[in-house]
């Protein structure tokens, strides 16, 4: 059924085309950004266009949460398998314990051993960025109703066809959610990345601090969180859509 | 204490929920409201209490208007039992037993008392259930624990919503005896909603019938499975003879027939059957052994005469005010 | 028999042996003439010296434990073995301090093989689970700390890089630290102050509940250093239009935008889970309530505030922990604090100063989840705790 454009649709569509013009247009962005930044003498970021920097900000977010999820959903199947059942409980209290720490702290923990840099980055967002998975991953397979589970094994199916059949999209919707705040904690902690030389919408915000330039504090600032805000949307869109087709009748 | 609802009308929106009630209830009876859902007796229960207030008319506690008593005063004094239990998950047993008494300002030691003669009354062992919280109990605990908890300040009144509805059917016909067993030693004006009419048979003095806002029928259970009026007999069901019979006990249908005089020539070709059994059970015993008469002995094992078939189906037919 | 069954062998010790072992074979630690130079790498097994063979006995100490069967002694074992890990990765750093080359100030840093006995210690102790006990987390503490504080008392832990970094500003580094605390403690104070009677208010609201929550599952994902970044210019702007507000130190860079931002972030959670709380709790508790003549005040002090607190606290906690990381990155606008720190030796590309500031942030955060989750334990009904999310 076709329901009519809401408000937050319409808001977010013009956000996100309002978006698109700032980063493609530098030459638009100038005259808007001199009005609220009279005394910026330079206020487009003169290093880099912000349509790269978004990419390479995309690309670094995306990448690291693709690696999580991997590791993710891996280390949660492994943990919940009969042999790694016993590694459970310990699985558990690290990434509980590793959720206490700072993003920010991990990143910045990383770079005295690994160095500075775009792979080092990448490092410690893979690192933090695991957890989100790992703990939705293991909500959703250790949550699934025994009654399914029994009618697959009781019609045949292996333990790897139960699994991938029915453990896993059943799951699907929990770990999509993880994997969505684990996109978002990345786009975030990869605007801090800039200052160990990952590149990225930090940079302008950190030059823009150095320089005493709030024009490209602002640019950076106001690209970084609509991509957060867009990125959470469109996941979130994804996740409603998976959720409805595999929900599950509770008895 | 009496109630009564007094040309009642409630809307919600386009819906007519209560329409033009008027019913009385004396003290110490156990009315039975009944009906399909959406009939409107759910709502014309909480109008006692006022949780909802009537567009017109109006309800009589004790003779006075509940519009006239402020709701928070008027609730303390009526006790009010619900399907979903809501028991405070964060409150001991003997807490939430005790909730209503705190309110009210009693001592502590007054509290305490009160809820240890509760829990027993409803079959709870205080030393092993007052400290123990609402998540470990079952469904029938959970649900003793609220009748008490209803009880607590003895209020005069109690209404109950669908009270065992969300339990398993054995553990249902346990509360409606145990139930049954309490209001027999306490004799409270009962107002009682549900949708299941074999507990509305089993429980009420009377039942009153709802359909689409209004009042069909009040009448005890025996006259009302013999009402004629369309909309009765399609709720009563096909089945209707047959619970006439559920509602009778062997002991009823043999009147106050006098014990036979001493011990047992007992018929070894003639079943037998307790006094304390339904007619139902007996009529089935009589199917399943293929006899047409069945001696009746008291639960202390005195004969208590001769049932026959012809018994039961003149019962059936239509039974006589005993 | 004490030897378990065939099947029943424990592999979850060998998850702590790998790592040990890694700090024994790659490179432990950097022995350093000063601050800028490339250090000298030394592995676990260099700096252990002679001592070796403890180590190792402990290792196989621990594998041949996993073969038998559960028991407590068992248990003691390995939480033994992690206790003895934790105090080598203390002691081989002291070790290493006395081969340090002479030099105005050498010093020791620890290098990414370091990293390998801290984890095995984490893996044996929480496998244990021998500190499980009423207080047994203060008992571990005190058996962590009281040793290793013996280790580097008398001068022997000087030549850490850490502790290099630390006598070289023991006064700043106490005054960020101070700063650092009174900045999320003010944000947060500020937050709860805020948030809960938000939270109630708008849980009051019914359907705008729900619209308050997925406002603030939005607002929460925007980057923490954008929202810095975006509340400069607005600031900068009020400040410049009304100088009363210089005068209270409101300006585009500073404590004020970063306190500002650090209470909105903080805000987010606790308005959530104040208002997730008040609405998961059931019709039928409230029914109840008001059908035995609850008063509305009655009703929300003994029914609904007591059943929402667990969800309440747990936003608090959140948002706490989230407040000690903000913090930090709130130092690239002016605000100070152990970001700084960070900041700095981001900035001159010097590890040992990252340290300083990211130890004690670490500590912070790890810390205040505990208290947070004892003040959870203690204050939430025990009829309730099979609800209220991760406490």
């Amino acid at each position: 059924m076709k329901t009519p454009w809401s408000y937050r649709q319409f808001l977010g569509s013009a956000l996100g085309m309002l978006f698109m013009l700032i980063l493609l247009i530098p030459s638009i962005l100038s005259p808007v950004l001199s009005v609220p930044f009279p005394e910026a003498q330079d206020p487009v970021f003169p290093r880099k266009m912000l349509a790269v920097l978004a990419l390479e900000h995309l690309w670094l977010s995306l990448a690291a949460a693709g690696l999580a999820t991997i590791i993710g959903i891996g280390v949660g199947i492994a943990a919940t398998r009969p042999a790694g059942r016993t590694f459970l409980p310990l699985v558990r209290d690290a990434s509980a314990l590793a959720q206490t720490v700072p993003p920010a702290a991990v990143l910045a923990l990383a770079i005295p051993f690994v160095g500075f840099g775009f792979q080092p980055v990448l490092l410690a967002l893979v690192l933090y960025s695991v957890l989100p998975v790992l703990d939705n991953t293991l909500a959703g397979l250790e949550n699934l109703p025994s009654a399914v589970l029994e009618a697959a094994q009781g019609m045949g199916m292996t333990r790897f066809q139960v699994l991938l059949q029915i453990e896993l999209p059943l799951a699907l919707p929990v770990i999509s959610a993880g994997i969505r705040t684990s996109v978002v904690i990345n786009v975030g902690t990869a605007t801090i990345g800039a200052l160990a030389g990952a590149g990225g919408l930090g940079s302008p915000i950190v030059a823009g601090l150095i320089r005493d330039n709030p024009a490209w504090v602002f640019q950076g600032a106001a690209a970084s969180a609509l991509m957060a805000l867009f990125l959470n949307g469109i996941l979130g869109r994804l996740e409603k859509s998976w959720a409805s087709h595999s929900k599950v009748e509770k008895t | 204490m009496t109630l009564e609802w007094k040309k009642v009308s409630k809307r919600f929106g386009d819906k007519q929920a209560v329409d033009e009630l008027s019913l009385e209830v004396p003290e110490g009876e156990l009315l039975v409201l009944i009906g399909p859902s959406g009939c409107g007796k759910t709502t014309s229960l909480k109008m006692i209490n006022r949780l909802v207030d009537p567009q017109t008319g109006s309800v009589l506690v004790g003779g006075r208007d509940v519009s006239h008593v402020p709701a928070v005063e008027l609730r303390r004094h009526i006790g009010y039992v619900i399907q979903h239990v809501g028991l405070f998950p964060h409150m001991r047993v003997s807490e939430n037993v005790g909730a209503v008494p705190k309110l009210l300002g009693w001592s502590k030691e007054k509290i305490e008392q009160r809820v240890h003669e509760l829990l027993e009354l409803v079959g709870l062992p205080p030393q092993d259930y007052a400290q123990s919280w609402p998540a470990h109990l079952s469904g029938g605990e959970a649900q003793r624990v609220g009748v008490a908890r209803a009880l607590a300040a003895d209020p005069p009144v109690l209404l109950m919503d669908e009270p065992f509805g969300a339990v398993d059917p054995l553990t249902r016909e346990i509360l409606q005896r145990e139930f049954l067993r309490i209001q027999s030693t306490l004799g409270k004006t009962v107002v009682f909603v549900t949708h299941d009419l074999d507990e509305a048979i089993r429980l009420g003095d009377r039942i009153a019938v709802m359909n689409e806002g209004r009042l069909v029928a009040a009448a005890p259970p025996a006259e009302l499975l013999l009402n004629a009026d369309p909309f009765i007999r399609d709720f009563t069901g096909e089945d209707r003879a047959l619970r006439r019979l559920a509602r009778l006990s062997v002991g009823q249908a043999l009147g106050d027939a006098t014990p036979m005089k001493s011990a047992s020539r007992r018929d070894a070709s003639v079943g037998a059957i307790r006094t304390d059994a339904t007619l139902k059970e007996a009529l089935s015993q009589m199917l399943e052994a293929g006899e047409t008469s069945l001696e009746a002995f008291s639960p202390a094992g005195r004969s208590m005469g001769t049932l026959t078939l012809e018994d039961l189906l003149e019962r059936a037919a239509g039974e006589v005010a005993s | 028999m004490i030897i378990a069954k065939q099947g029943e062998f424990d592999p979850v010790p060998l998850a702590a042996l790998l790592p040990g072992a890694i700090s024994l074979i790659a490179p432990f630690a950097l022995l350093k003439e000063n601050r800028v130079v490339d250090g000298i790498p030394m592995s676990g097994f260099q700096l252990a010296g002679a001592w070796n063979w403890i180590l190792i006995g402990v290792f196989i100490l621990v594998f041949l434990a996993s073969f038998l069967k559960k028991t407590l002694w068992r248990s003691v074992l390995y939480g033994g073995s992690g206790l003895l890990c934790f105090w080598a990765m203390a002691w081989l750093l002291v070790r290493g301090s006395f081969l340090l080359p002479e030099g105005a100030a050498p010093r020791i840093s620890p290098a990414w093989g370091f990293w390998g006995l801290p984890i095995a210690a984490y893996v044996l102790i929480d496998h244990s689970r021998i500190f499980r006990f009423r207080f047994g987390g203060l008992v571990l503490l005190t058996l962590l700390i009281l040793p290793t504080a013996l280790l580097f008392s008398g001068g022997r832990g000087e030549a850490i890089s850490v502790m290099r970094e630390w006598s070289a500003r023991k006064d700043r580094f106490g005054a960020e630290f101070v700063v650092h605390l009174r900045l999320f403690l003010t944000a947060v104070g500020g937050a709860t102050l805020l948030g809960i009677p938000l939270g109630v208010q708008a849980a009051r609201g019914g359907r705008s509940g729900a619209s308050v929550v997925s406002f603030v599952d939005a607002a929460q994902t925007i980057p923490s250093m954008a929202l810095f970044g975006l509340l400069m210019a607005p600031l900068a702007a009020l400040s410049q239009a009304f100088p009363l507000l210089r005068t209270l130190g409101v300006r585009g860079i500073g404590a004020a935008p970063a306190l500002i931002a650090l209470t909105l972030y903080a805000l987010l959670p606790i308005v959530r889970n104040t208002v997730v709380g008040l609405e998961q709790v059931p019709d039928s508790a409230l029914e109840a309530g008001l059908g035995m003549g609850m008063s509305p005040p009655q009703l929300f002090w003994r029914v609904q505030w007591p059943m929402a607190l667990p969800y309440v606290l747990t936003g608090l906690k959140t948002a706490s922990v989230q407040a000690v990381g903000n913090t930090a990155v709130a130092a690239l606008i002016g605000a100070g604090g152990l970001g700084m720190m960070i900041f700095q030796g981001l900035g001159q590309s010097a590890p040992d100063l990252i340290l300083l500031g990211v130890i004690p942030l670490v500590l912070l955060a790890v810390g205040v989840d505990r208290i947070w989750g004892f003040v959870i334990l203690r204050t939430v009904s025990p009829g309730l705790s099979t609800v209220g999310g991760d406490s």
